[in-house]
């Protein structure tokens, strides 16, 4: 029964952090055909300055996966074996597919971005991972902006 | 000692010992002296967008920095991370005038601390967020430094 619990304890330990340390998030807008800004400056030259917000309504975007496994255990005929189960998935909508058909006259700039990472574990049962980037998204005017040539 | 109380022991310690860690972060750059587009376009002062085409890369930008959070997330210290002094280091030095495809990452370097069965029940136990920023650091093309 000691070795049980130690291999249990052991698997528990190995797994959530096995687990938690592969999960990672990241957010970018490769697909975007607009500036999407973080910080002051608005464009190459320009002083820090706030634009004008346009029309559209604030946006929220993030990206973010979550991990979950649950300890089962075998139970054969020379000894129950620890084992771990687990599933990861895919929490949020991404500034690439909520951000993609913003106009060319407009910029999006993001406020508020948060990151987090954040891992729950009941010893020898369950552990949960949960890693998250996300901000707010408000479309700007851009006084005088051009499009991209196609 | 019977199974029955035997599993009952081992299902109260798990329980008793079950926790979280980890840390939430606000990320900002309210002192970057250049554009940072988390897309591949930036516009000039005249509103017209340069993208692949029209930038050419003159370096990458790498920056991490990791916040340590406490009672179970609840509090981190400090609970915003400015990235401009390393951001504008690094675009200067590269000689560029723009950051593009900047990506913000959390990754899971921290799973061995948050994760840690029994110690990350204790509130005092600190979790973290390790989060990195990269990107293409840009300049215009055929236009002189």
């Amino acid at each position: 029964m000691a070795n049980f619990v130690v291999g249990a304890a052991a698997l528990a330990l190995t797994s959530s952090v096995i687990l938690g340390g592969c999960v990672s998030t990241s957010m970018s807008a490769a697909e975007v055909r607009v500036p999407v800004l973080l910080g002051p400056v608005p464009c190459i030259g320009c002083a820090a300055e706030a634009r004008l917000p346009a029309a559209a309504p604030v946006s929220h975007v993030a990206n973010g996966e979550a991990a979950l496994g649950v300890f089962l255990f075998i139970i054969t005929p020379l000894a129950i074996v620890p084992v771990s189960a687990g599933a990861s998935e895919s929490l949020a909508i991404p500034p690439d597919r909520l951000l993609y058909w913003t106009g060319c006259h407009d910029d999006i700039h993001l406020n508020n971005l948060r990151a987090r990472a954040w891992q729950a574990t009941v010893p020898v049962f369950y552990f949960q991972y949960e890693v998250v980037v996300e901000a707010d998204a408000t479309e700007v005017l851009v006084p005088g902006a051009s499009c991209p040539s196609p | 000692m019977s199974v029955a109380v035997t599993a009952r022991l081992v299902l109260f310690a798990a329980l008793a010992a079950s926790g979280c860690a980890g840390a939430r972060v606000n990320v900002t750059a309210n002192g970057a002296r250049y554009p940072l587009s988390l897309s591949p376009v930036v516009r000039d002062a005249s509103g017209r967008p340069y993208d692949a085409r029209s930038l050419v890369k003159v370096g990458w930008l790498d920056v991490r920095k990791t916040a340590p959070g406490f009672v179970y997330a609840a509090l981190t210290i400090p609970p915003t991370r400015d990235f401009s002094d390393e951001i504008n280091a690094q675009v200067a030095a590269a000689g560029g005038e723009a950051v593009v495809s900047l990506t913000i990452s959390v990754a899971g370097g921290c799973g061995w601390l948050n994760g840690f069965p029994i110690l990350n029940a204790l509130p005092v136990w600190p979790g973290c967020a390790p989060v990195r920023l990269t990107g293409d650091i840009v300049r215009r093309r055929n236009i002189p430094p």
